[in-house]
Parts: C-alpha cells; sequence; structure tokens
C-alpha cells in the first residue's frame, strides 16, 4: 500500500507531513475503498459489520441497528398544499404537492388524477448531470407511480364535480442528498406530504364553467380539507441488498448500492401486510452447493432469504409507524 | 399549468390550472401593516438560517433560509474539463433551467474564487430553490449559499460573496422583500 501511494504522488510526503497519524491511516484507507470497493466492503463484511459502523442482518443478529436513523419534517414549504422533508441517515428527499384543478378523463369522469414523479438533479450526487431525467429517474417514478396508485387516495374522492372539475395532485419528490436507497426515502416522503395535503373548499359554477375555491381561513362554513386516504392501502417501503451472494444489507448506502448484485424491496401497509414485493437479480448464489440437486438447495435458500427480508421489514415498520404518526 | 408530454416523466391530464380563489382582493401594504404581518420593521432583514455541509455527497454543500426562501446548494469541483483543450482559468459553470438567476449569481462568485489555480479544470455549483419567495430573494440568498458551499469545498478564494435585495415601495426603501410585497410595485 505505501509503495503505490508513494510512487504515485511523489509529493505525497509533503502532504503526508501536515497530518496526524490517525489523519493518515483515513487517508490510506479512503484510497483503497476508492481503489478497491469491492475488497474494501468484503473486509467489513468478514468481521460482520458495515463500512458506517451498522450491522449485517445475519441470524443472530436481527436487530434494528441495521438501518439508518430515520427523520420526518412535514408542512415546512408553504408554496405547496403539503410537504415532507425525510432523511434516511445521509438520504435526503424533500417532498411537494401541489393542487390543480383539472377536467377528468372521458372514460373516468368521477376521478381525480395522481401524478409522482421524482427528480434526480446534479446537485445530489456526483453521478447525476443535468439535464433530461435519467433512466434511474425514470425507474424511480415508474416504481413510486404504482405503489401509490395502488389505491392509498381513492381518485374519486379528488372528483370536485363529475365530468367538469377535478384535484390533480402533482406529488414531486426531488432527492437532495443520494447516499443510497433513495426508493424508501423518496416512498416515504411521498405518503408523509400526502398526508400533510390540506385541500381548499371548492365549488364548480355550472353556469359560469368554472371552479371557485375558498382561501381556508377566510369563510368558515367552507374549510380547507385533508385528503382522503385509505388506511390499509398506505405503502411503506424496506429495501435490502444482497452483496457477493451471501451477505444481506438492510438500507444500503451508496457506497454499498453500486457493489449489489440483488436488490429486494418489501412493501407492507400500515398493518405490516404485503403490498408488493420485487426482487431486481438473482438473489442468493446459486453455485454454492455443486451436484447436490442445486435448485432445490437454492430455491430453499432464495425463500429463505426473502422471507428474512420478509421478517426484518416487519419488525422497522414498527418504529417508522412510530415516526409517521407522531409527526 | 399547461403540462406538455414527457415521455420520461410520469404525465397527469393535458391541461391544468392552479385554483382561483373568491378573494384575490389584498389590502396594500403600509409600512406599519408590513410591521404587523411580518414581525420586523421595514428596514430590517429577515433572519437567516445558513447551514454548511449537509449533502454528504458534494465536495462542498450548504443550506440556506431566509424566511420562506429555503435554497439548497452544493459545489463540485474542481473537476477535469472534458471539451477544453487548454485553458488558463478554471471555469465555473453554474446550469440550470432559470438562467438568468444562474447568471447573476455567476457573476457575483466570479471575482471572489481564485480560479487561476485550477487550471483546466470546472467547478459546478448547482442550486436547488425549494421554495421561493420572490426572484431576487432567490439570487441573494443563492449567492450566501453558493460562496458558503465554495468554502466549505475548500476552493481557494478572495473572500466571501453577501448580497441583499433592497426595493421602493411609495418612497421607502424595504430589505429583503418577500413576493407579495413585489406585486404592489
Amino acid at each position: 500500500m505505501d509503495t503505490v501511494l508513494s510512487s504515485a504522488t511523489p509529493s505525497a510526503t509533503d502532504v503526508n507531513s501536515f497530518l496526524s497519524a490517525a489523519e493518515k491511516e483515513a487517508l490510506k484507507a479512503a484510497t483503497f475503498q476508492r481503489l478497491h470497493p469491492q475488497i474494501y466492503l468484503e473486509r467489513f463484511l468478514e468481521e460482520k459489520i458495515r463500512p458506517d459502523g451498522r450491522s449485517i442482518a445475519d441470524d443472530e443478529n436481527e436487530d434494528t441497528h441495521a438501518w439508518r436513523n430515520v427523520e420526518v419534517n412535514v408542512g415546512s414549504i408553504t408554496t405547496t398544499s403539503g410537504s415532507a422533508l425525510v432523511r434516511l441517515g445521509n438520504t435526503t428527499v424533500v417532498c411537494g404537492v401541489k393542487a390543480e384543478i383539472c377536467e377528468p378523463e372521458l372514460d373516468n369522469s368521477d376521478e381525480g388524477f395522481l401524478v409522482p414523479n421524482v427528480d434526480l438533479p446534479a446537485l445530489c450526487s456526483p453521478k447525476f448531470k443535468t439535464g433530461p431525467p435519467t433512466e434511474e429517474a425514470q425507474v424511480l417514478s415508474e416504481r413510486l407511480n404504482e405503489v401509490l396508485g395502488n389505491g392509498m387516495i381513492p381518485l374519486s374522492s379528488l372528483c370536485i364535480y363529475p365530468g367538469k372539475s377535478a384535484w390533480v395532485l402533482y406529488v414531486d419528490a426531488t432527492v437532495i442528498n443520494y447516499d443510497g436507497n433513495v426508493f424508501d426515502a423518496a416512498l416515504l416522503a411521498m405518503v408523509c406530504a400526502l398526508k400533510n395535503v390540506s385541500l381548499p373548499h371548492a365549488e364548480f359554477n355550472p353556469e359560469l364553467n368554472r371552479t371557485i375555491c375558498t382561501r381556508p381561513k377566510s369563510d368558515s362554513s367552507k374549510p380547507a380539507r385533508k385528503l382522503i386516504i385509505e388506511e390499509d392501502l398506505v405503502p411503506l417501503s424496506f429495501s435490502f441488498g444482497v452483496f457477493a451472494g451471501s451477505y444481506l444489507l438492510p438500507d444500503p448506502t451508496a457506497s454499498e448500492e453500486s457493489l449489489l448484485d440483488t436488490t429486494i424491496s418489501i412493501i407492507l401497509n400500515t398493518r405490516a401486510r404485503i403490498l408488493a414485493l420485487s426482487q431486481l437479480g438473482t438473489g442468493v448464489d446459486k453455485s454454492e452447493a455443486p451436484g447436490q440437486g442445486v435448485a432445490d438447495i437454492s430455491h430453499t435458500r432464495e425463500a429463505d432469504t426473502l422471507a428474512r427480508c420478509i421478517s426484518l421489514a416487519k419488525k422497522r415498520q414498527a418504529v417508522i409507524m412510530k415516526k409517521v404518526y407522531d409527526t | 399549468m399547461q403540462s406538455v408530454f414527457d415521455r420520461r416523466r410520469i404525465n397527469g391530464p393535458e391541461d391544468s390550472s392552479a385554483p382561483i380563489f373568491a378573494d384575490e382582493h389584498q389590502k396594500s401594504l403600509t409600512p406599519d401593516l408590513y410591521k404587523d404581518r411580518h414581525n420586523r420593521s421595514v428596514s430590517d432583514i429577515r433572519p437567516i438560517f445558513l447551514q454548511p455541509g449537509l449533502i454528504s455527497q458534494a465536495n462542498g454543500s450548504a443550506y440556506i433560509e431566509t424566511d420562506r426562501t429555503k435554497i439548497a446548494c452544493s459545489v463540485y469541483g474542481p473537476r477535469q474539463s472534458k471539451n477544453t483543450a487548454y485553458n488558463e482559468k478554471a471555469s465555473e459553470g453554474p446550469t440550470s433551467e432559470d438562467r438568468s438567476i444562474a447568471v447573476a449569481i455567476q457573476q457575483a462568485l466570479l471575482s471572489s474564487v481564485r480560479l487561476e489555480h485550477f487550471p483546466k479544470s470546472t467547478i459546478d455549483i448547482f442550486l436547488v430553490i425549494i421554495e421561493a419567495d420572490g426572484i431576487e430573494g432567490c439570487v441573494a440568498s443563492g449567492s450566501i449559499a453558493a460562496s458558503t458551499a465554495l468554502a466549505d469545498a475548500g476552493i481557494d478564494m478572495y473572500g466571501l460573496v453577501t448580497s441583499c435585495t433592497a426595493g421602493k415601495i411609495s418612497g421607502l426603501i424595504q430589505h429583503k422583500k418577500s413576493f407579495s410585497m413585489f406585486r404592489r410595485m
């Protein structure tokens, strides 16, 4: 390691003379992580710990120290109808809901619209550049659209006047700091923002063919209302990564995410029942048991992994429920 | 808001508009009313919250809140410039959709950074305006955030940039105005 460093940077000795011993070690470790990220992570996982100090989810250790701290703050953006800021460790997502008025579709004349979108601006990570939404942003938006479109907000509750006037909710999440597991953070932000939404009282006037709203505090007979939410369909997501086919890492950070071969997401409702499961990647390593009915063993191991993810997610869900419903 | 069909995003209905409220009329703001509503007098500036280092992925970052303007800024760089064959100084590239704010902030920061220390490099400054209370307020708060983020990134500078906006209503000069005041000027 020392020869690598000293040959690459002739002036390294000059720089190093300003650093303490601890800083020099930290610099070596950081350089090693840059040059050999996979081995760096392996070394940690062999000691049953992750680079940021969290535990891995192995059999003895099914506690909640495997997850990062969650912070939720709602209602701070006054230009929106509802907003939320979520921090999952360092991953920060801010979400705002804009309510606008539109005409419903012809074949769904008594339904409004829910339009979620995630933006990954260049600000949140060095891997993004300015420009149109990248593939990753599009995939995230699509996945969130599927999960939110499940019926959490009954679209008929957004109707103002059938066939003429309905609410459209633009739910826009922007990632401020990308440190892995953006899907979980963005979904939580969207759910909290939607719960925070306050719609003004709206009346459609058929003679004028216009919808007139009333400002919340100006007329007490026409108060603003919260959204009607189907509590059993409120989604909460818990994502895991599988590293090297054997280590299960809940809530991966950005540096871990780039090394994962598989991502598993478990989406639960408020009563810890499963709403959706997704697995991207082959999951558990199949090459572990050669010759001996490989398919059977790998099937059980895959089923085990999924079952473990589900049980870990349910445990974590109880903690998140306190955060979401106590804000 | 007219939504153009963008195949890279989830699209809503073709056409939607902001809600129209029954009572649009608002009283004009005299200095006394301003003081009552905003809890400060006409010549005070808004309280500021400025915090560097919140965006761990960036080389340097800052988050600023001035009452209702909330801006996050991150700095990446110096990065290698891809398209310059030989460039004596670094270039600062603020790229954004709202060019007027970006250009104004770049002009403010350009003379404070020692670009001659970063040949053939680019320093990227990205701003996300989370909540805006007037364009001028964005430029002012954005410049402060950008300068703080540059300092947080360890970029060589001559000094920090600070900024403030002021406007006139009925002959009186007021500082750090909000959007509702600009509509009445």
